[in-house]
């Protein structure tokens, strides 16, 4: 049976007359990698703050742990939502601690999460002092107190610099690969698909899709052809019954393919119509593609 | 409660505008509280009435000094609006540096949020009453003519009366400050609220009047009838306090019901 670390139900949240979230419904299995991927605006940060209790919803519901009391819930739930948050003229040290109060944590734990994101130098610096990607570290550094059960960053890569952001990554593959499960909001498709195994694709507050990254890349295939008759071969896909789309790059064309086919089956095909391939090679599809055209057609 | 007040001193105790607001609190009570003889010379100089200039000698006696200075403590426009602009800011900071936000992802409940600032204004109403304690201690062992343990003790239960008054204020600028969420604002409103308050009771019945928020909260201690002023007067037929009221402190006491009620219908109501 699937253990199920969140569930939740017909989400809505109205600003005025601007709906945030609109009838939501999700759920997130232990151990996964959950990329909430969507333009600005899509209600990715509204829908965390309404799981972490900071946004109250208009309608819907959601479930964490199967139903454990609200207190107990959030105290097993490192987040980030939007920008980290601490009180400037605490020091990084004296803002962790603070924390780890909160949770009701020993607060062992808190120089060994300071070396983690690399500010134990800088921990006894008023968080004022810090720049943006400490700030950002040390969001990551408060996360990881008392070993939660689920991770939840919001554009946890925001404003950082090439080197930040691979840092960020290594943190939660390390993260991930302990079992913990994180759910990740970001627009940044290139982040989703190195660091998700599961996508859930928002716009405008609906969802367009859920599943697993896996599916998303075999959901579809591409294939790139070209043929010494580009003509020829133009006229043959549009007639081709397995092809899906045609696009046009360079000397080349990128077709989707309705369903899988091998590449000698290709090969074939159009060797039976008198055209002969010079170039045949498989594409994986990129999940930027993929979420491109799931906004085209919403 | 003891854990939420640790949180909340955790917050504070390095905040360093804190101890200058505190600092300010101290220095104008301590200066009040010792300077109250020359304001009464001051004030008797313009209004000819040798009575008020009488008052300065018993000013600082056992046991009417508990009175006179938690009177002089309480007054609406003065040393105790120090208090609730420390109330306020530590409030709306939280909203300012977004981390009533972070307080409740890292699992506070919002009533817990709620709470520790309430306790927070019980620990400020007990350290003020504490302060007036003191000054009265130390002013009384130097003034007082003589100091016996009943003349000691035997009006202290206006210390009391005090800290009530001081916590339902400091629970209706904790109300405020929730209310509109911006230290400026909310210490605007703290001022003129009062202001607002004057002329309203002037517009209404005489017996509603003591029953508007702030009057009901300083209607706990008024305007002294200490062993001095027990003379009557044509001129002087004021409606002076001999003791507490104990309707007076229930009035007050359903106000920080009511304040406490609507700060935390607030908090769970809204959005952070």
């Amino acid at each position: 049976m699937k253990d199920i670390v969140l569930s939740i139900r017909g989400l809505s949240k109205h600003y005025g007359s601007i709906t945030a979230v609109d009838h939501l419904d999700l759920e997130v299995e232990r151990g996964s990698v959950y990329g909430i991927l969507g333009p600005n605006g899509s209600g990715k940060t509204t829908t965390l703050g309404i799981l972490l209790d900071v946004v109250r919803p208009n309608s819907g519901s959601f479930n964490w742990f199967g139903g454990l009391p609200e207190k107990t819930q959030r105290k097993r739930i490192g987040a980030i939502l939007e920008v980290p948050l601490f009180y400037p003229y605490l020091s990084g040290w004296q803002n962790l601690k603070l924390i780890s109060e909160i949770k009701g944590l020993p607060g062992n734990d808190i120089d060994q999460a300071l070396e983690t994101v690399g500010l134990a130098e800088r921990k006894h610096s008023r968080f004022r002092t810090y720049s943006l990607g400490m700030k950002q570290r040390l969001a990551i550094g408060a996360t990881l107190l008392g070993t939660p059960e689920v991770l939840i960053l919001d554009e946890p890569t925001n404003g950082l610099d090439p080197r930040g952001i691979a840092e960020i990554r290594n943190i939660i593959l390390d993260v991930a690969s302990r079992g913990i499960t994180i759910i990740l909001a970001s627009h940044i498709l290139d982040e989703v698909q190195k660091t998700c195994s599961h996508v859930a694709v928002l716009e405008k507050g609906k969802k367009l899709f859920a599943g697993t990254v896996e599916q998303v890349l075999n959901e579809s295939q591409w294939v790139e052809l070209a043929a010494d008759n580009m003509q020829a071969l133009q006229l043959a896909l549009k007639n081709a019954e397995f092809v899906d789309n045609v696009l046009e790059e360079g000397d080349k064309y990128i077709v989707k393919l309705k369903k899988p086919v091998s590449q000698s089956e290709l090969n074939r095909y159009f060797y039976n119509l008198g055209i002969v391939l010079n170039h045949l090679a498989l594409r994986k599809q990129s999940l930027e593609k993929y979420f491109l055209e799931l906004l085209d057609k919403s | 409660m003891i854990r939420l007040l640790q949180l909340e001193l955790r917050k504070i105790l390095p905040y360093k505008m804190f101890w200058i607001m505190l600092g300010i609190y101290v220095f104008s009570m301590v200066f009040f509280f010792y300077g109250l003889p020359s304001l009464i010379d001051y004030f008797s100089l313009r209004s000819d009435t040798p009575e008020v200039k009488l008052l300065k000698n018993f000013l600082y006696n056992y046991p009417d000094i508990w009175q006179n200075l938690s009177w002089a403590a309480s007054l609406r426009f003065f040393i105790k609006i120090f208090l609730g602009m420390i109330m306020i800011v530590l409030v709306t900071n939280e909203y300012t540096y977004l981390t009533v936000r972070h307080n409740i992802i890292n699992g506070l409940s919002r009533t817990d949020f709620v709470m520790s600032k309430i306790y927070l204004a019980a620990l400020f109403s007990l350290v003020a009453t504490l302060f007036v304690f003191i000054m009265g201690f130390i002013l009384g062992m130097i003034y007082s003519p003589g100091v016996s343990v009943n003349s000691f003790f035997s009006k202290m239960n206006f210390l009391a009366g005090y800290y009530i008054e001081i916590l339902a204020y400091l629970l209706f600028s904790l109300m405020i400050a929730l209310l509109v969420k911006r230290a400026g604002l909310a210490i605007g409103l703290l001022f003129v609220y009062p202001i607002i308050e004057i002329i309203v009771q002037q517009k209404i019945d005489e017996d509603i009047q003591p029953f508007l928020p702030v009057n009901a909260i300083n209607h706990i201690l008024r305007t002294p009838n200490t062993s001095l002023i027990q003379f009557k007067s044509p001129e002087f037929d004021v409606n002076l306090q001999t003791g507490l009221n104990a309707q007076d402190i229930l009035v007050a006491l359903a106000y920080c019901g009511l304040f406490i009620g609507i700060s935390l219908w607030v908090i769970r109501k809204r959005d952070l």
